[in-house]
């Protein structure tokens, strides 16, 4: 439908330049929005936080879809995705009660909403920014959902890890299509969606200092982006690439000063692999920062 | 695969560099900068610890981000010197 629209993208790491259907990643969205009232009605879910979780997520999507069918400038997409977590605030769908490392439960009621206005637009964003091939975001991202119900079992609160269940189901399905060779794109939509659910679990479940360990690929690859570049820059307003794409249809680092320091750079820098290999090192590290959240959680104390 | 095991290992060993950075760093936010009091009371004291413990958070969270930083950098040039 989306290629019968125009709604499509270019491969840009593939020599042919296929064009393919984006802003698919809705599919995600509305599978997890679905779930979610299915478990509110069947498994007696508190409403409160899977009203703040439709909402969030269904914001972020509309900014997404928004960024699909007309850019935003750079500064005005992470100042709306702020607007994602105010339902979060105000149902108050939060513990301001976190689990630190080593010290036990820290009462931060002026801080924690905060910090829910703070971490969704980040999360959302570097999910966003670490999509640069086929299947890396829904692969690290199904990695992050595994890794969030392993640590809401852990922690036994069991009736909460049905929501990163369903975001997981519906990951997987959408990883199937957009995996090396992608069928299809996620979009910002998509990219925008899957990061605020994965910052609303995170807040819903009380799961916060184990899933930034978790993240740590993708918050420490927005950082590099952004220290980089030197601000918010759209991929459209760089001029210098991190990679560039060799005749044999493998990629390799530029070296180039001014060109921005992203994960995949980081990982080409000793020498050219193919896209899904790059792909396949990325989840391979959002694997280990999820076993190294789950030897955060031995050591939180509640 | 020899090169990708390498290469992963370094990855690897830049992540772990970095959880021990962060877990290190909310130790010393939680259990020294939020503990800070000042040695007389009045009606200012409340709002001076306040501005204080963020001002110091925010330094610990500036040290986070440049040592990232700083290996992020040394890792891809050294890299990248070493492949010409």
């Amino acid at each position: 439908m989306n290629r019968k629209l125009g709604i499509v993208g270019i491969d840009a790491h593939k020599t042919n330049k296929r064009k393919i259907p984006e802003m698919c990643g809705l599919g995600v969205t509305l599978g997890l929005i679905f779930s979610a009232i299915l478990a509110a009605l069947f498994f007696g879910l508190e409403a409160k936080p899977i009203l703040a979780l439709v909402l969030c997520v269904s914001t972020a999507a509309a900014i997404g879809v928004a960024d699909d069918l007309g850019p935003l400038s750079s500064r005005l997409k992470p100042v709306l995705t702020t607007i994602a977590a105010v339902p979060i605030v105000l149902l108050g769908a939060y513990s301001p009660y976190m689990a630190i490392p080593f010290l036990g439960t820290t009462r931060l009621t002026i801080v924690y909403p905060v910090l829910v206005i703070i971490a969704i637009p980040v999360l959302a964003n570097s999910i966003n920014m670490m999509n640069p091939f086929n299947g890396a975001m829904s692969g690290t991202c199904s990695m992050l959902s595994l890794a969030m119900i392993t640590y809401l079992l852990l922690l036994g609160h069991f009736s909460e890890a049905i929501l990163p269940a369903a975001l997981l189901g519906s990951l997987l399905a959408f990883h199937w299509y957009n995996k090396y060779p992608a069928k299809v794109f996620s979009g910002n939509a998509g990219d925008l969606s899957i990061g605020a659910a994965i910052g609303a679990l995170t807040i819903i479940g009380r799961i916060e200092v184990p899933m930034l360990i978790a993240m740590i690929p993708h918050i420490t690859n927005a950082f590099y982006l952004l220290s980089s570049v030197g601000g918010l820059r759209e991929r459209r307003e760089m001029p210098y690439r991190p990679t560039r794409l060799l005749e044999d249809g493998k990629l390799e680092a530029t070296e180039d000063g001014k060109a921005p320091v992203t994960l995949s750079r980081l990982i080409l820098a000793e020498g050219p692999l193919r896209e899904n290999e790059v792909v396949n090192i990325m989840i391979i590290l959002t694997t280990v920062s999820s076993l190294l959240g789950l030897l955060t959680i031995l050591f939180l104390r509640r | 695969m020899r090169l990708a095991l390498n290469r992963l290992a370094s990855l690897i060993a830049l992540t772990v560099v970095v959880w021990l950075s962060i877990v290190f760093g909310l130790f010393i936010v939680f259990r020294v900068i939020f503990e800070i009091s000042l040695p007389w009371q009045n009606m200012l004291a409340p709002a001076i610890i306040g501005v204080s413990r963020v001002i110091l958070s925010a330094m610990v969270g500036i040290a986070w981000l440049l040592v990232w930083w700083k290996l992020a950098n040394l890792y891809l040039w050294r890299k990248l010197k070493r492949r010409e």
